[in-house]
């Protein structure tokens, strides 16, 4: 299921700060995670739960797609050792080492 | 002889005059004043009827001069101290909770350090109500944990009667965190009846995926208190 704040990303079109524009909340009553909208302070409309939950499809891809570019952001060498690289084994080889990487978490 | 009087009594030679021997009682009767200008040496200072002893007047200000030494075996009332209760310490035992991204998580804090009045619930709804009314200091810390390098900023915040107290919070820049340990603490009022603190997590990861507050059975890593100030 994909996260509120996805969704939120998804209806907005655009980065969002959940510091001050948008503030979800869980309060977890009799134990359930329920994570609604506490505060909407962006110009256009609050959503309504149906808009959200059409955009369920969306933000899992959004989500599948963060997940495999932090792996790969993780997997990637130090830009040190790229630099490194790409001094001994020119940019050819440099693109050699990133596309192991590439291969190993595909979109 | 049954009543001298004089104005003044000097020593007859030298500089020392003693009054009366060893048993002999010297009386001041009441109504009469004795004035000592200057220093009076005494081993003990005892009420001359009943149990009550006044020192001074209203106003009057009594220093004990640095290097001095006051031990008190007794009980001491009226001097600003006290016990710093209501208090209370719970922690979250297990980790089952899983933190969504980039919301305000109410952290449940399951498991009891000490609750010196009862005035912490454990078991529904997690929040701190004294029945004491005055000022205390809240506190708490949690390990947010993510195994995922993948934590753009991590907070802990307070709430009171439902409304944020404060927020801090640990941005991580680029360096993404796996986990750590959000702590925030503040100096709040209480009535002493209705007024209770929560405590609220969140995590904002760079891959939208939700987040573990990290509990433990033997090892404290996220915890909630307070107690009493004494003002």
């Amino acid at each position: 299921m994909a996260s509120l704040s996805n969704k939120i990303r998804q209806y907005v079109e655009a980065e969002v700060d959940f510091k001050k524009d948008v503030l979800l909340q869980d309060d977890r009553i009799a134990g359930v995670s329920k994570p609604y909208i506490k505060e909407w302070n962006l110009d256009i409309a609050k959503p309504t739960d149906a808009q959200l939950d059409a955009l369920e499809d969306e933000a899992n891809a959004k989500e599948a797609l963060n997940t495999i570019l932090n792996n790969r952001r993780k997997a990637y060498p130090t830009i040190a050792d790229q630099l490194d690289d790409i001094y001994h084994n020119g940019i050819d080889g440099w693109k050699a080492t990133i596309k192991l990487t590439k291969d190993k978490y595909p979109k | 002889m049954s009543k001298i009087e004089v104005d003044k009594v000097d020593p007859q030679s030298g500089t020392a005059l003693e009054i009366g021997t060893s048993g002999d009682t010297i009386t001041v009767p009441t109504g009469a004043g004795l004035t000592v200008v200057d220093e009076v040496k005494t081993n003990k200072i005892s009420p001359a009827t009943g149990v009550a002893f006044a020192l001074g007047d209203s106003g009057d200000t009594f220093t004990i001069p640095s290097g001095a030494t006051i031990v008190n075996s007794g009980t001491a009332t009226g001097f600003g101290g006290g016990t710093n209760t209501p208090a209370f310490e719970a922690y979250v035992a297990a980790s089952t909770t899983a933190l969504p991204d980039n919301t305000a998580q109410k952290i449940e804090f399951d498991t009891e350090v000490y609750d010196t009045d009862g005035c912490y619930d454990k078991d529904t709804n997690y929040r701190f109500t004294p029945t004491t009314a005055g000022k205390y200091f809240v506190y708490s810390y949690l390990y947010l944990d993510s195994n995922a390098d993948n934590m753009k900023e991590i907070g802990a915040r307070i709430y009171k009667n439902g409304a944020e107290e404060n927020r801090m919070l640990i941005n991580f820049d680029s360096g993404y965190g796996e986990g750590g340990s959000a702590i925030t603490f503040s100096t709040i009022d209480f009535n002493g009846s209705s007024d209770y603190v929560e405590i609220y997590g969140i995590v904002d990861t760079v891959d939208n995926n939700d987040a573990e507050i990290y509990g433990d059975s033997s090892d404290r890593y996220t915890v909630f208190g307070a107690y009493r100030i004494i003002t």
